[in-house]
């Protein structure tokens, strides 16, 4: 009769082995996308008319504590402190040199510390963006590809970029942020 | 040393196959969902850029709308052309990168989105660096855009949508392939089951086989009669219960050795199994007892068995030179004398058979008759050891 009990035994650990395992690789398998960015839901639209030599304009809209504008010529822009790296990127095959000033420098002459924004590129395309979270990535605002001035026709003038390569991040977890052909950054919400 | 090495080793091997293809499993497992999410994401890409390069036609096509009616500026239409030029080679990169476009997928749309790039291109001196550009090659240009407008509608964004086009065959087709292998570790995994179970089972036959038997006589084992008997008693069927004692079975083993006494065990026993042993269970219950049972509760019919045994024992048994006549002293119970109880037909039959022994009996001793005369009898043995 004690015979009969010992295979139950030996299947019922076996059974709780495979789930524990499958559950274990159910909790490998899934890994959740990240989602610090969106796409923006309500178009901010500017009050201020450009000047003729701004290539960016950093705006803040009415609850986000903060009233500044900033209108980044093409000489201010390069008179920041400029940042370069070489990356690969989801546009093109081969690794790029990108150069330009830090996003988060930019935006700390306009506002301080901004917690979220709004990134929008010259055919009106935005996206919202965590910038407390982005901010790890060190993204800049490169205005150059390989040396060479960035022109709207390779998705210039101005184009969000982060090191990818050397931060070791999959570049589908940033690619919604780096938006190109930027054209205006608006401030939604300040500590 | 070697074997027992090889058979542990096989056994280590069979452990960590388990582990071993679990894990397989699950790598190959998130191998699949890494090829899911690559495609869906290559299919998004490819769906964003199509309807960006789509909206970028429109756009462009007011824009020179506008221009022709004097209604926007030339600088503006130089935008909207170089926003219109960027889009065309993203959006080639991102259907070179699709898992789900086949090569022949490929050329075609490379040709539909390649003549779209050439006739930009051919647009540039006209467009770009002039202060008047010239409006009858804009008209004639916004009838082209038009038609490259409704080649990549009607060819590329129907077939991206729909669920049954090649394109999403495609991406089907890509999943699946990459499913085969962790099915491949599954269907594997459950072999790897069944063949374990198998082997559990086999196992456990064999230890029972093992636990049935006797393994010096082959007869049944101890544990397998007394569990047959009490069987029997739960079920309230009626029985027969034999009980035999080899005669002088000490002297023999004392005379001749341990080998020569397990030597007459051994025929005694093949001569019990292979006469009362084909009518009812015959069991070695210790060192020279035996047991045997019967579901017939005919004395006759089990006398006559007997009477086949007593022949089948009357050959001498040839031991190492010597020849050994095998006598037996049996007792017999009726279950229903003891209402079935096992305990109580046990001991019946040990007096039984030991009452046989004292009287020398060559047949069996019954105790089939009233409680009394059990009684008398056993006081008769008593008396006998008393004497």
């Amino acid at each position: 009769m004690k015979l009969k009990q010992k295979p139950t035994n030996q299947l019922i650990l076996l059974l709780a082995f495979v789930v524990t395992f499958s559950l274990l690789g159910a909790y490998y398998i899934y890994q959740p996308e990240p989602s610090f960015f969106s796409s923006s839901s309500h178009p901010v639209v500017s009050s201020v008319s450009k000047n003729d030599d701004t290539v960016l304009m950093i705006q803040a809209t009415a609850n986000s504590g903060c009233t500044n504008t900033l209108q980044l010529s093409e000489t201010s822009l390069l008179g920041l402190p400029q940042q370069q790296f070489k990356t690969h990127h989801s546009w093109s095959a081969e690794a790029e040199t990108f150069t330009g000033p830090l996003l988060e420098d930019i935006i700390k002459i306009a506002c301080g510390d901004a917690t979220k924004i709004n990134l929008k590129a010259l055919n009106d395309y935005s996206v919202d963006v965590d910038f407390t979270i982005a901010k790890s990535f060190r993204p800049i605002v490169a205005h150059s590809i390989n040396g060479s001035r960035l022109s709207v026709r390779d998705k210039g003038p101005l184009w969000i970029m982060v090191p990818s390569d050397d931060l070791k991040v999959v570049s589908k977890e940033v690619d919604g942020m780096l938006i190109w052909q930027l054209s205006d950054i608006t401030i939604l919400n300040t500590i | 040393m070697n074997l027992s090495q090889q058979y542990q080793l096989s056994n280590v091997l069979l452990t960590l196959l388990g582990p071993v293809l679990i894990v397989c499993i699950i790598i190959s497992g998130s191998y699949v969902v890494s090829t899911y999410k690559d495609v869906t994401y290559s299919k998004q890409k490819t769906l964003w850029d199509v309807m960006q390069l789509d909206r970028e036609l429109a756009h462009t096509k007011v824009e020179v709308k506008d221009y022709i009616h004097d209604i926007s500026t030339a600088e503006s239409l130089v935008l909207a052309y170089n926003i219109l030029w960027s889009r065309i080679p993203t959006a080639r990169n991102s259907f070179r990168k699709d898992l789900s476009l086949s090569e022949r997928d490929n050329n075609e749309i490379d040709v539909l989105v390649g003549s779209l790039f050439e006739d930009v291109k051919r647009m540039e001196p006209i467009i770009v660096g002039q202060t008047e550009i010239n409006k009858i090659a804009l008209q004639e240009w916004l009838v082209k855009l038009e038609q490259h407008e409704n080649a990549i509608r009607g060819n590329f964004i129907h077939d991206l949508a729909s669920s049954s086009s090649r394109y999403a065959r495609q991406t089907t087709a890509t999943i699946l392939k990459a499913a085969t292998i962790p099915l491949f570790f599954i269907i594997c995994f459950f072999l790897y089951l069944g063949y374990l179970l198998s082997a559990l089972l086999n196992e456990r036959k064999i230890n029972q086989q093992m636990l049935d038997h006797d393994t010096m006589t082959g007869l049944h084992s101890r544990d397998f009669m007394m569990n047959t008997l009490k069987d029997l008693s739960e079920s309230s069927s009626p029985f027969v219960l034999l009980a035999f004692d080899l005669n002088k079975f000490k002297t023999v083993n004392d005379k001749l050795g341990h080998h020569a006494g397990d030597k007459l065990l051994k025929y005694f026993a093949s001569q019990l199994g292979s006469t009362l042993g084909q009518h009812g269970i015959a069991g070695r219950v210790g060192g020279d007892e035996f047991l045997c049972v019967f579901e017939s509760t005919d004395q006759k019919t089990v006398n006559r068995y007997y009477g086949e045994f007593l022949l089948a024992i009357k050959q001498p048994c040839d031991i190492e030179g010597v020849s050994i006549q095998v006598s037996v002293s049996t007792g017999g119970v009726f279950s229903n004398n003891c209402d079935n109880h096992v305990a109580c037909v046990l001991e019946q039959a040990d007096r039984a058979m030991y009452e046989a022994k004292y009287q020398k009996l060559k047949t069996i001793l019954w105790l089939n008759t009233d409680r009394r005369k059990v009684e008398t009898q056993t006081k008769s043995i008593e008396s006998s050891f008393s004497v």
